[in-house]
């Protein structure tokens, strides 16, 4: 019996020394985990010295850089002068976003910042979860230059159910949809492009690049050409421009039609890429710069500069097909989570990201004389190479306080604004549309719509025999059912927002 | 006699060129994957896969190996782990494997229920997120990617079942000479038990060697990323980079015709694979003898 005991007795010690080396992690990284000094709730009158609290941003980044540290104590610096308050920067690469945030959010991590948006950890889906703040008080009081600094569209697209949940950052929030051309067939060919308003202006000089240059593929895509865009149809709910009846438009409209035999004629002539149908994304037909013309989504002011470096070096022109439309801010957000032990500290935080040019450069672009340098005025020439660089400018907070790299054009900025501005906002800005009802209906038509559209759209397949098809099996799928449903909502919106 | 030699030699022949298929089945495609990984971008486009390929680069490896601390530091830190988790690891699988093979313990069915539960049901991802992160406080150190893969239910069991075909009788034995419990164990017990540790021991490290999901939930400082997780983060922001030219800032002139998008992918392979390829042949010789052993035993 004494034996036994002892047994166990040993069996006990060697298993606690063995948790006992493992525990040893717990004491090295508590002061690093649990350091953020658990402050009561921050002073709210602005002459009383604020009390030091460490905030935590979570942010997307494509990757990690060696020098974060040292951009973090610079960026501590200008806070803890302004707003007494340090932050823990926490990048986490675009790929595990999701994955990481959603984990953080369910175990309800202390975080104070937290980036969110329409495409990646997405904004809705996680305020329903609970896990932002609401906004509207405090951006009356510790926010109110920030609310100050964005029109109502912007904060509109960050509200859900009447209230803000997020702070939306400035960038290029409309979409042009246009034709990219390589600028040496342009001269080549002496292109007028000012001639070209509706896509099918440009099918002539497709046939002169089919003719006339061997080995260049007159017209790259992946997935085709459509767009309601093109057509004036709403791109928020498929509805006509300026229709008083609001009625909802099918998924297969006749615009589509014509748009799909467009693409099938052409691919037919050979002016589409073969393996059309097939390619992952667009970057993948135009990037060997073998591509004379390809179709663009956004028209980015300043995007030319950005499809060069993307199309092996070569200049392109960018041609407008369509009016601007406002496509919403909530591409890119910041929210303050509901754990947040200090959200007005947090929301402090964000307003002097949005406001404060040197706090926003140096999260973008690092250190000055370091990482990039100061050329003529606010053009910058970037060090790569130096161990910061991040390239996501909208990730943090207002682009409109950015330096611009070197060969930018020098107006992006003004032409960003100005094209938001200008941008057609949407009747139907607000509305939200629920998908809960006919769940079922919208898979089973994302089935449909993957096994078709590509190849419809890029001309792959002959719309006169297979869109009939398609058109049948989307409504087998449940078709009209998703657009009685959609027009059901939208009437019930329109009731109490009477469309402009 | 002519015809008797013909006989001998037609069966050997046979398997081994049976032998030989079965090897070249295994090791061409792995071969394919150092060439692709090696090849360039516009003539894997153009041709596809092929064994020789028409020009050889080491474009995707240098895309990797830029910056070589990083991938020092990771290789570092994995290797780190694995040796570290995987002595702990056994001694802890070994320890509760021979406690439950032990007929005279008196919990031994509580304790194997215990075991075999938490094998069939787990709390889930959150729950473990939180008892890492808010109760043990592991957020952030080189712990968080060792404790979690301590101790595999299924490992102890497998310890269990070969600790129990020991003959009770050689415990029993030292006992008569006065060897204390301790001493029965580490001298009798883990010695006999080769085969399996070594088995299990190979099976422990792959595990450490290739976790990365517990390293993107725990880890934020750089300097504690595991190497799968560089890999599994360099692979997905090569997509992301390469999906959308937006992310492609103004005055950078790169060429993504010439980026090294499929090699790359094969690179990550061989970067990953290689070295825990060099230690597998210093097992392998452990394995053959643990199925020996559970085969006369048997």
């Amino acid at each position: 019996m004494e034996k036994r005991s002892r047994y166990h007795l040993t069996m006990v010690i060697a298993l606690c020394s063995v948790f006992a080396v493992t525990g040893c992690g717990k004491t090295s990284s508590g002061a690093t985990a649990t350091e953020s000094p658990n402050a009561s709730a921050a002073p709210t009158d602005a002459g009383k010295k604020l009390d030091p609290v460490e905030l935590t941003w979570y942010y997307p980044q494509n990757k990690a850089n060696p020098d974060l540290k040292l951009v973090n104590d610079e960026v501590n610096k200008i806070t803890k002068e302004k707003i007494n308050a340090t932050i823990k920067l926490q990048p986490v690469d675009f790929g595990t976003y999701e994955q990481k945030l959603n984990t953080v959010v369910a175990a309800s991590e202390p975080v104070d910042i937290i980036w969110t948006s329409n495409w990646l950890f997405k904004f809705e889906e996680n305020q329903k979860k609970g896990a932002f703040l609401a906004l509207d008080d405090l951006l009356k009081t510790a926010g109110a230059d920030l609310y100050k600094s964005l029109q109502k569209k912007f904060w509109d697209d960050a509200s859900i159910g009447g209230k803000v949940y997020a702070v939306p950052n400035f960038q290029f929030s409309a979409s042009r949809a246009g034709l990219v051309i390589q600028k040496r067939f342009v001269d080549k060919y002496k292109l007028d492009i000012n001639s070209i308003k509706k896509i099918e202006d440009i099918e002539p000089f497709l046939k002169q690049i089919k003719e006339g240059e061997p080995g260049i593929t007159p017209f790259g895509t992946t997935k085709g050409f459509y767009t309601g865009m093109l057509y004036g149809i709403d791109p928020k709910v498929p509805v006509y421009e300026n229709d008083p009846n609001h009625k909802v438009l099918p998924d297969v409209t006749k615009e589509m039609k014509q748009n799909y035999a467009l693409a099938h004629s052409w691919y037919t002539k050979g002016y589409i890429n073969q393996d059309a149908a097939t390619l992952k994304s667009a970057a993948d037909a135009y990037n060997k710069g073998t591509t004379a013309v390809w179709f663009d989504w956004t028209g980015k002011p300043g995007s030319e500069v950005e499809f060069k470096a993307a199309n092996a070096g070569n200049d392109v022109v960018l041609v407008p097909l369509s009016k601007a439309y406002f496509t919403g801010a909530a591409s890119t957000l910041n929210a303050i989570s509901r754990t947040s032990k200090n959200p007005e500290r947090a929301m402090m935080f964000l307003q002097l990201v949005n406001t404060d040019k040197k706090l926003y450069n140096t999260l973008v672009y690092g250190i000055e004389g370091k990482h990039y340098t100061k050329t003529t005025g606010d053009f910058i020439k970037i060090n790569q190479e130096a161990g910061y660089f991040t390239n996501t400018d909208w990730v943090f907070g207002n682009i409109s306080n950015e330096y611009l790299p070197e060969g930018a054009p020098a107006d992006k900025i003004a032409q960003t604004i100005k094209m938001n501005n200008e941008a057609r906002v949407s009747p139907y800005n607000g509305f939200v549309f629920n998908s809960e009802p006919v769940k079922t209906e919208l898979a089973n038509m994302k089935a449909v719509q993957d096994e078709y559209s590509a190849a419809l759209g890029s001309g792959t397949l002959d719309p006169e025999k297979n869109l009939p098809i398609y058109e049948q099996k989307l409504k087998a799928a449940g078709a009209d059912k998703v657009v009685a449903e959609k027009q059901k909502q939208l009437d019930e919106w329109l009731k109490t927002h009477p469309a402009k | 006699m002519h015809a008797q030699r013909q006989k001998i030699m037609w069966s050997p022949l046979l398997i081994h060129l049976l032998f030989i298929g079965i090897t070249l089945s295994m090791l061409i495609p792995f071969l394919i994957v150092v060439i692709i990984s090696l090849s360039d971008e516009q003539s894997i486009l153009h041709h596809g896969f092929r064994i020789i390929p028409d020009k050889f680069t080491l474009l995707s490896y240098t895309y990797f190996l830029k910056t070589p601390d990083t991938i020092l530091n990771a290789y570092g830190v994995t290797i780190t782990v694995a040796i570290v988790g995987t002595l702990t690891s056994l001694i802890l699988t070994s320890t509760l494997g021979y406690t439950l093979s032990r007929r005279d313990y008196g919990l031994q069915r509580v304790t194997s229920f215990y075991v075999f539960f938490t094998m069939l049901f787990n709390g889930g991802l959150v729950p473990f997120y939180i008892l890492m992160t808010q109760v043990l406080h592991l957020k952030d150190t080189i712990w968080a990617l060792i404790v979690p893969g301590l101790l595999s239910p299924f490992y102890v069991l497998i310890m269990k079942g070969f600790m129990a075909k020991i003959p009770i009788e050689i415990i029993e034995s030292a006992k008569m000479e006065g060897a204390s419990e301790w001493r029965i164990y580490a001298q009798l017990i883990l010695p006999l038990s080769k085969p399996a540790l070594a088995t299990l021991g190979l099976f422990i490290l792959f595990n450490f060697w290739n976790e990365w999901f517990n390293a993107l939930l725990f880890i934020n400082n750089e300097k504690l990323v595991p190497l799968q997780l560089l890999l599994v983060r360099a692979l997905s922001s090569l997509d992301i980079i390469t999906s959308r030219p937006e992310f492609l800032q103004a005055g950078i002139n790169l060429d993504m015709s010439q980026f090294p998008k499929t090699s790359a992918k094969f690179a990550v392979v061989v970067l990953s694979a290689g070295p825990m390829l060099l230690v597998f042949p210093f097992f392998q010789r452990f394995f053959v003898q643990g199925l020996t052993i559970g085969a006369i035993k048997g």
